[in-house]
């Protein structure tokens, strides 16, 4: 109805200057000797004609006026319909009830099936259940979905999953024991509660979750997401988007080796000290090389490219506007965040969050944050991870993440 | 030679227009086309910074207690944070309300001031004192922070050169009126686009004084906040940029605040932030120019950012120069055909350059219906060029006579029962 309005007040209002031309008050019969193309150019042969003599003054300025009136009205119109019969009055969206959590998916997923489905007391069978919308839900004892089945349904697994090779679930998988996915399955989602194998080369097309251990085979393709709260292992070429677990480790790793504390950074006992960015940090306008044994205590901000030599130990945060390059068995206390690309030579650690705009290459042997303690990993553009790397807690790329042990030295 | 002046300043009028336009046009094809840079929201840290939640308060009993209890909703470790209502020379039930809560909260330690300078800038002066986090957030006694925006805000610091953070402001009461709609739509133009923008491009994203926070120490290292400046924001903005910090915007971090539903408080509000935003234009012109953290282009976009507030006084007085060139019959400015294609090139794009901005940012927000409105911004600009050269010559004279500007808050509209 609404739509109809609109058209027709459009129509109406182009009427206007048709019915103004043709109209028999604007126009006598002489009028039509007057091109009107020339009235409206204001011509100078208008100028010409006396005005009262032929009439067609009068009615070459109600066009005008008209036309004048209808270009000012019409780019309101649309406005005024939306004043008066609006589509779009509330506020913009806002999730206030979001707040970051790297085990999102998974979380959710549960909390929803939790309030449709009480999964420890509900019979074996399926139940017809409303979660987001109505929904088939199997709940079964342990299973196995057979080599090259196909399982469509949401399924609720009181024990353990196997899902044999090349089998494909499109419908989301709630594991209460252990998950052994086969190889070149391909899954939806998957929520499991203890521990997670999968083969080669599985499919996920959305995201994994799980409490127990987490490991990955080569050529796997997590999704969106792939968290768990144990410890996450990923074979040779691994992609992925969001990695969550403590450690992230790929191939090799065997374990973190103990590290020195961080050195005690100096304090500011009066803010009357503080006038600019250099009483706080240490600002370097051009490309900064840090040597081994220099010390760096202070907060450093490199408005050029960083390189820490084999060696060299940074004792607090960079920030580094361009390139970061950290040598072989580099070590940095605090945070990184880079404006440029980042490549973590072998052995070298980040023990706190790494950040960057652009690509991060972590060799073999690196390590981004310290055990027990959640750091975060975040490369705009691609994150690529080499044999034996971990970071413990968050990887994230809106790009390409990969796992290459085969090509690392 | 007066008519040469009076056509020379219409020039500088059509050109400083132009180079707004172009600003516009920059920003806007950045958030369509360009490098979007990523916040520090993603990050997930276990090691939090201690943080103090000011709100400054007065006359708030219509929104006080939902406020603190938004914050009070945040995902913050409790040990880490604490909020401080600020009850400044309230004659309500502000005071017995912050009472109440801080009877229930542990986290909750009110500052009282009934003596002593009203206002923002000098309630939170009181309230750095009295703080005992490292970062400062600060939210308006009517906004209502997300589960997430204390941790999203605060892990900025984490980067050691950012001295303040600034997230997204959205108005809640958008379906009272056409002027909430409207301001609306520049809100969206303002924070999707403008700020976003001048994130990504390294500009000078700029601290709004709300949903937002900065550094203790380097506040407290400033002198705190200056009383005489009715944009406490502004200046602290400029104030860490000249000094060699930045300010990040979050975009992601959004708060839903109430906006002016008539045309007579939002005029107040506007004469206010033109007084004051020009106060700190006198204040950190020359300074912006000098510094020498700043890249060119950062000085470039800060300028322009300075002297946003005196664009409608250019523009209006350009107008009343027109007219009286106009009536002198001297309106032949330049004889050149590439000057009549400039102006009328400016003319049929130029003018469209917020606009341009605004329907980016609707776009960008998933809302479309809303650019209908988009030509009534024409009314809501016209009220803009003159409250805000009104408070133009307001600065000035606080300038040249050294005087105090009085705060004025901005009225509520909200009802005990909407609240």
């Amino acid at each position: 109805m609404r739509r109809h309005a609109y058209r027709w007040l459009i129509v109406a209002l182009l009427l206007v200057p048709v019915i103004a031309v043709s109209g028999p008050a604007s126009f006598s019969p002489h009028d039509a000797s007057i091109d009107t193309v020339s009235a409206l150019t204001l011509d100078s042969s208008l100028q010409e004609i006396p005005p009262y003599e032929s009439g067609a003054r009068p009615g070459a300025a109600t066009l005008l006026l008209l036309c004048f009136a209808l270009l000012i009205v019409l780019p309101f119109v649309p406005g005024l319909i939306e004043v008066y019969w609006p589509r779009d009055r509330y506020p913009l969206p806002v999730d206030t009830q979001y707040a970051k959590d790297p085990r999102f998916f998974g979380r959710s997923a549960r909390a929803i099936l939790a309030r449709s489905l009480d999964v420890d007391a509900v019979a074996v069978g399926t139940h017809e259940v409303v979660m987001s919308k109505p929904e088939t839900v199997v709940v079964s004892a342990a299973v196995t979905v057979p080599e090259n089945g196909e399982q469509t349904e949401i399924m609720v697994v009181r024990g353990d999953l196997d899902v044999e090779s090349k089998a494909t679930c499109t419908g989301e998988l709630f594991v209460t024991g252990d998950a052994r996915i086969g190889r070149g399955a391909v899954l939806r989602t998957l929520s499991v509660e203890a521990a997670v194998s999968l083969d080669a080369k599985v499919r996920l097309e959305r995201w994994l979750d799980a409490e127990g251990d987490v490991t990955i085979g080569s050529e796997c393709i997590l999704g969106m997401s792939a968290a768990t709260g144990g410890a996450m292992t990923l074979g040779d070429g691994v992609e992925f988007s969001r990695l969550f677990g403590a450690p992230v480790s790929t191939t090799g790793f065997t374990g973190d080796a103990g590290s020195a504390p961080a050195p005690k950074t100096p304090a500011f006992a009066d803010v009357e000290e503080i006038r600019t960015i250099e009483d706080l940090a240490e600002f370097h306008r051009d490309d900064l090389i840090v040597e081994p044994g220099e010390d760096h205590l202070r907060p450093l901000v490199v408005r050029g490219d960083l390189t820490l030599k084999a060696g060299a130990v940074l004792g607090n945060t960079a920030r580094v506007y361009g390139d970061l390059l950290m040598e072989d068995g580099s070590l940095v206390h605090g945070d990184l965040f880079v404006e440029g690309d980042v490549r973590v030579g072998e052995r070298a650690a980040v023990r706190g969050n790494l950040f960057s705009q652009a690509n991060i290459h972590l060799s073999r042997g690196a390590r981004v944050g310290r055990p027990g303690i959640c750091k975060s990993l975040i490369g705009k553009l691609a994150v690529h991870m080499d044999a034996d790397v971990a970071v413990h807690g968050y990887i994230l790329t809106d790009g390409r993440g990969r796992v290459s042990c085969a090509g690392s030295s | 030679m007066v008519v040469l002046i009076l056509k020379l300043y219409v020039i500088l009028v059509v050109l400083i227009m132009a180079i707004y336009a172009v600003r516009h046009y920059l920003f806007t094809i950045n958030r369509l086309t360009g490098d979007q840079r990523l916040y520090y929201h993603d990050i997930v840290d276990d090691e939090l910074p201690r943080i103090s939640v000011l709100v400054p308060m007065h006359n708030e009993e219509k929104v006080a207690r939902q406020s603190l209890e938004s914050i009070l909703a945040c995902e913050y470790p409790r040990e880490l944070m604490e909020i401080i209502p600020i009850d400044d020379h309230s004659n309500d039930r502000t005071t017995e309300i912050l009472d109440e809560m801080a009877a229930d909260h542990d986290v909750i330690r009110p500052l009282h001031r009934h003596e002593g300078l009203r206002g923002k800038p000098a309630a939170l002066n009181d309230a750095l004192l009295l703080a005992s986090g490292e970062i400062i957030l600060v939210f308006d006694a009517d906004y209502m922070p997300g589960r997430g925006a204390l941790r999203d805000l605060s892990i900025s610091f984490k980067d050691p050169e950012v001295g303040a953070v600034m997230g997204r402001v959205v108005p809640v009461n958008t379906r009272t009126n056409l002027l909430t709609r409207l301001l609306d739509l520049e809100r969206s133009g303002g924070y999707q686009v403008d700020q976003q923008a001048r994130h990504n491009l390294h500009l000078m994203p700029q601290y709004g004084g709300t949903v937002g926070g900065f550094r203790r120490d380097l506040a407290l290292s400033f002198g705190g906040f200056d009383p005489r400046v009715l944009a406490e924001d502004t200046d602290l903005t400029y104030r860490l940029y000249i000094g060699g910090w930045k300010v990040v915007y979050a975009n992601r971090v959004e708060c839903f605040e109430e906006v002016p539903e008539t045309w007579s408080v939002r005029s107040r509000q506007i004469r206010r932030w033109s007084r004051g935003h020009n106060h700190t234009m006198f204040k950190h012109f020359w300074p912006l120019l000098r510094s020498k953290y700043l890249s060119r282009a950062e000085k470039i976009d800060g300028m322009l950012l300075l002297l946003i507030y005196t664009l409608p006084v250019f523009l209006f007085t350009g107008i009343i120069d027109s007219v009286i060139l106009f009536f002198m019959g001297e309106m032949q400015i330049i004889d050149s055909v590439l000057v009549f294609l400039f102006v009328a090139t400016y003319s049929a794009f130029g003018n469209f350059a917020p606009f341009y901005q605004i329907a980016t940012a609707s776009l960008l927000d998933g809302v479309t219906h809303r650019i209908r409105l988009l030509p009534f911004l024409m009314f809501y600009f016209l009220l803009n060029i003159w409250t805000v050269t009104t408070g133009f010559f307001q600065a000035i004279g606080d300038r040249l006579g050294h005087r105090r500007a009085k705060w004025e808050k901005t009225s509520r509209f909200r009802t005990e029962e909407s609240a």
